[in-house]
């Protein structure tokens, strides 16, 4: 990043998301988005034409922010004029792919961001400084239902995944899930440490979209539902947590760009690491395998076999 | 019945929950308590429960359970024993041909259930189980459901949490999971109740005490057997759970026929950990809509592509032990059927077994009567 000032940022997207977090440039310090291209038919080659048009100094970066308007082939093109690539959700659902083009960052000297926009969100920062300041104590159990998604869709089970794993910041120890054809899908992550996590996402028959969280500690709760504003509880006499609303996925998105512009600048952590990303890939290929079966994985047995060999 | 039928009770044990039911009854004009009894050599907290419970509703205690079933007027048993009692007590009950309401859930085994309803289908009376289904948001979307308002039900996510107690958690490992078979433990001192259970335990198994009402919620409510159960319990709130290897918090996933499934998040969670007694809320997800119906907040609300109705209802809920009383009533009249009869209540019972069954095998197990 330019240490006289803000990473120069371009975004592609559906125009929605685009114009969303467009409308939060200059919020940061870290970035300011300095070209759009909004692709609502998904119309990748425009996106191709776009990304190759762009004058080389520009931009530092290039942001992906929707399944439809990301590719590998893009994520390398961008690499290949030395930019940095953060894309909101998983690139591809390939771990090795997702590593061949890792590698090409690193040779570019660039940073690769795939995924963890999820975990940015005002709901989900609140549980994750909850949980980080121990005012939950453990984690016991964390809910998640989407509604108004595509159950069978790589980017919004990703992102739950991503999601609970950075909540629960430990190994996940059994995975479990089943779907009711092709409209619900409902997984649990059971952790080494004891935790649970569910996940639901499905359609969401004659509602706007629903999106709930509810964190539960051993020690407190956090509450993240449609029926209120998000509701932390505490210990009693630690106070009475926060309320908040957002109207639309723009500050989350400028939340995690700020992010990943701080990762890019050397100053934190990604909003998710490489190996992350690949971890989540695992799982849902592991969910696949369970969706087939029936039956829960035991990770645990897995990883051992994988040590014997 | 006629409609101005007094019904004689007798209620059998106060070890648990029957002082929570019995005022109710006691109020109802379709019903008179007329004596409460348990058998004899009962520990002492409860023989001191059934004392002042009997004194409060100004009816002997005896200790005796045969004389009260043989007692003069008596037309209905209220069983509410421990749970490692009721299979024998129940069964005992059901016997004597009186109709039956009894504490949740219904025994500690599928045996003893299947017992208690071969016993029933041969003397024919009525039975209730106690559950959470006289809340009229739940009752409201039974309708909606059964007027096909969000067509086929995809699936069920069901909270269902007591904030009660006080989580005291350690870092220390929790105990292996203990064997079936012992459901309570008591406080010493038989005063303290630090659960916040109204009945002086220390610990108890909370899958079978509350994510029993969740079960029965995703049953009713769908009217779909459960044909799968995959469940955990590795985590806890409180140390006397932990350190005694009994479940305080639990999560299950059930598979329901046709292809639908649900999923719970059940236990008691500590006072702290919510504002309003703890998440009793459903989510029910069906191919035309959707209902999310929320008790503490007292809300049923319908999202449907085929109602022209759509919106919150919002609930004037009268007490729900209320609303299961004057149900029960109306049971025995013979007016309606029961929400939740013996039958429904192996299934329940059969159901939260299977989830012991999956924790303990690490696999998704099918319930013999779900």
């Amino acid at each position: 990043m330019d240490e006289q000032g803000p990473l120069r940022l371009a975004i592609v997207g559906t125009a929605t998301s685009v114009r969303q977090l467009a409308r939060r440039s200059g919020e940061f310090a870290s970035f300011r988005v300095t070209s759009e291209c909004a692709a609502d038919d998904g119309d990748l080659s425009a996106v191709e034409d776009w990304l190759d048009g762009e004058p080389k100094a520009a931009a530092d970066a290039v942001c992906f922010l929707d399944e439809q308007v990301s590719s590998v082939a893009l994520a390398e093109r961008g690499i290949a004029r030395g930019l940095h690539v953060w894309c909101a959700g998983p690139l591809t659902g390939e771990a090795d792919v997702l590593e061949s083009v890792a590698a090409q960052a690193a040779t570019a000297n660039v940073t690769l961001v795939c995924g963890g926009a999820a975990g940015y969100t005002g709901g989900a920062r609140l549980a994750a400084d909850a949980l980080a300041s121990g005012a939950l104590g453990r984690l016991v159990c964390l809910r998640s239902l989407q509604l108004g998604s595509d159950p069978h869709a790589r980017w919004p089970l990703a992102e739950q995944l991503a999601l609970a794993n950075s909540l629960a910041d430990d190994m996940v120890a059994t995975v479990y899930a089943q779907s009711a054809g092709k409209r619900h899908l409902s997984v649990s992550l059971s952790y080494a440490g004891g935790a649970t996590a569910l996940l639901a996402l499905g359609a969401a028959p004659g509602t706007p979209p629903v999106s709930e969280l509810m964190v539960l500690g051993n020690r407190g709760a956090f509450y993240d539902t449609m029926a209120s504003t998000a509701l932390v509880m505490l210990p009693a006499g630690e106070g009475d947590g926060g309320a908040y609303r957002e109207e639309d996925a723009g500050p989350a998105l400028a939340r995690w760009a700020d992010r990943c512009a701080q990762a890019a600048a050397g100053s934190a952590a990604p909003p998710v690491t490489v190996e992350q990303s690949r971890e989540v890939l695992v799982l849902m290929s592991y969910i696949e395998q369970v969706l087939e079966s029936g039956e829960p994985m035991i990770l645990r047995d897995v990883e051992e076999d994988e040590d014997d060999e | 019945m006629s409609s101005d039928h007094v019904y004689g009770v007798a209620l059998l044990s106060n070890a648990m929950h029957q002082s929570g039911y019995a005022p109710g009854m006691a109020r109802h004009p379709r019903l008179r308590v007329l004596v409460l009894a348990d058998d004899p050599g009962q520990e002492p907290l409860v023989v001191q429960r059934n004392r002042e419970l009997a004194d409060e509703l100004g009816v002997s205690y005896i200790e005796d359970v045969d004389a009260a079933l043989r007692w003069p007027g008596v037309e209905v048993l209220s069983v509410c024993p421990q749970i490692e009692r009721r299979g024998d007590l129940v069964r005992r009950a059901a016997a004597s041909g009186k109709h039956l309401w009894l504490d949740k859930p219904l025994a500690p085994t599928v045996a003893d259930c299947s017992a208690i309803v071969d016993m029933v289908q041969m003397t024919g009376q009525k039975t209730s189980i106690v559950s959470h289904l006289g809340y009229d948001h739940i009752q409201q979307a039974r309708g909606w459901i059964a007027e096909g308002r969000i067509g086929d039900i995809l699936a069920i996510h069901a909270d269902v949490h007591f904030a009660k107690g006080q989580p005291d958690r350690t870092d220390t490992p929790p105990a292996a999971p203990a064997p079936l078979g012992r459901w309570t433990y008591r406080t010493p001192d038989g005063i303290s109740d630090p659960t916040e259970s109204g009945h002086s335990v220390i610990a108890k198994r909370e899958l079978y005490e509350i994510g029993y009402y969740a079960v029965v919620h995703i049953r009713y409510l769908s009217g779909l057997p459960i044909e799968g159960v995959f469940a955990r319990t590795g985590s806890h709130f409180s140390e006397a759970h932990a350190e005694r290897g009994v479940e305080d918090f639990a999560t299950m996933e059930l598979t329901l026929g046709g292809g639908a499934i649900a999923t719970i998040t059940t236990g008691r969670i500590g006072r702290a950990s919510h504002p309003m007694n703890g998440s009793n809320h459903l989510t029910v997800i069906g191919t035309e809509g959707t209902l999310l119906l929320d008790l503490r907040r007292q809300t049923a609300e319908l999202c449907s592509g085929v109602s022209g109705q759509q919106g919150t209802t919002i609930i004037s809920r009268d007490d729900a032990s209320d609303a299961l009383v004057n149900h029960f009533v109306r049971v025995l009249d013979g007016d309606e059927p029961a929400w939740a009869d013996v039958e429904a209540g192996r299934a329940h019972v059969a159901t939260l077994l299977a989830g012991y069954e999956s924790v303990a095998m690490g696999t998704v197990v099918r319930p013999e009567f779900g």
